[in-house]
């Protein structure tokens, strides 16, 4: 439900491992083949006097030399920042209301998360075949004014218990939690089994 | 208001692999490359001393690297580097499934852990054929579920009571 670009990260992975490998197997092949050898040396060689050439054309005092050496770093950081970027990218969309309505005449009215959590613990109760359970609210991805919430309850199911037992009861918590807001939510209930339920007891029917 | 739809782009969310980790470590590598060679040129640009090489003298010696290295180090190098490349491109592409499904529901998209649904599984199978748990182990797979079953010595086994049990609780 968070805002990760899924397909960008797959498209950036294919870029990135369809540049290594054909570095790769460049390198493979200029070690293999003396042809390649002398192309890579004179291609380079070739590069090298370009950018000889290229920095004669815009000259500027010493040390720097020239406008073009000036544009290398640029261009690294440029790159250097646009990574970091990348990285703030992922994930993200996590907020502590559930609903907001708004009104303008008498103005908006937020729920927040941890209302719905106790409501949910406290409908969990005493319930045999659920130990724990939590509740996240999600803003909606893509356009990101829209106020389409999402809600994400996870329940930890003990160790045993049936899975349609534990869905029927999130459909009766869906029920409730919609019945408490007033309109119809987006909601993903995951069913999981993790460390609580190793250490919790095994469902036992008696 | 497409709310299924809404319901199988979130399932398909939760069920599969979003590849930030993958990402996110590449462009850890590849912020450290450009801080560097952006350190190098720019303390280059001042005339002051390289940290480990002048962007020229990197220059040089990318361009004569053939001349200069052995040709056995330069396939095996070559040879990691496309390895690694692939690997990148097989998990841009393959499903990256995580061990969950979607259960039918109405009001809600709901997703289950396989290993919720084994330790289902097994408990059916266990009150069944009357066996303790370290006697019946389920692993889910795919499209396959297996439960292996150890007898406890002396007591017959009814397969088929097993099989059905084991059966109508994935069938719900």
């Amino acid at each position: 439900m968070n805002h990760t670009n899924r397909a960008l990260n797959r498209f950036f992975l294919a870029a990135t491992g369809l540049v290594l490998l054909a570095a790769g197997t460049l390198t493979a092949g200029a070690g293999m083949d003396a042809g390649i050898r002398d192309r890579w040396s004179s291609v380079s060689t070739n590069l090298l006097g370009g950018w000889r050439n290229l920095r004669g054309t815009a000259p500027l005092q010493e040390p720097l030399g020239s406008w073009w050496a000036l544009a290398v770093p640029a261009v690294l950081l440029l790159g250097a920042a646009a990574s970091i970027m990348w990285l703030t990218r992922q994930g993200g969309g996590r907020t502590s209301e559930a609903a907001r309505q708004r009104d303008p005449e008498l103005g908006d009215t937020a729920v927040d998360i941890s209302y719905l959590e106790s409501a949910v613990e406290a409908a969990l109760e005493g319930n045999r075949a659920v130990v724990g359970s939590s509740v996240s609210a999600w803003r909606g991805r893509g356009r990101r004014r829209t106020t389409t919430q999402g809600l994400r309850i996870t329940l930890q199911a003990r160790r045993g218990a049936s899975p349609r037992e534990v869905a029927d009861l999130a459909e009766a918590l869906v029920t409730g939690i919609e019945a408490l807001l007033g309109h119809r939510t987006t909601v993903l209930v995951r069913i999981a089994g993790g460390t609580r339920t190793r250490l919790a007891g095994a469902h036992r029917t008696s | 208001m497409g709310m299924a739809r809404t319901h199988s782009r979130i399932v398909r969310r939760e069920t599969h692999s979003s590849r930030a980790g993958l990402s996110a470590a590449t462009a850890v590598l590849l912020l450290a490359v450009f801080l560097w060679l952006g350190t190098e040129s720019v303390l280059a640009l001042l005339g002051q001393d390289a940290l480990v090489a002048s962007p020229g003298r990197l220059a040089d010696a990318a361009a004569t690297v053939p001349q200069t290295t052995q040709p056995g180090e330069l396939t095996a190098a070559g040879v990691a580097t496309a390895v690694l490349g692939l690997t990148l491109l097989v998990a841009a592409f393959k499903g990256g499934r995580k061990g969950r499904r979607a259960m039918q529901a109405e009001r809600a998209a709901v997703v289950v852990d396989d290993q919720v649904i084994a330790a289902a599984v097994s408990r059916q199978v266990q009150l069944t054929a009357k066996l303790a748990p370290e006697q019946v182990a389920t692993t889910i797979s795919r499209a396959r579920a297996q439960v292996a079953i150890r007898p406890t010595s002396g007591a017959p086994l009814d397969r088929e009571a097993v099989t059905r049990a084991a059966a109508e609780e994935i069938d719900s």
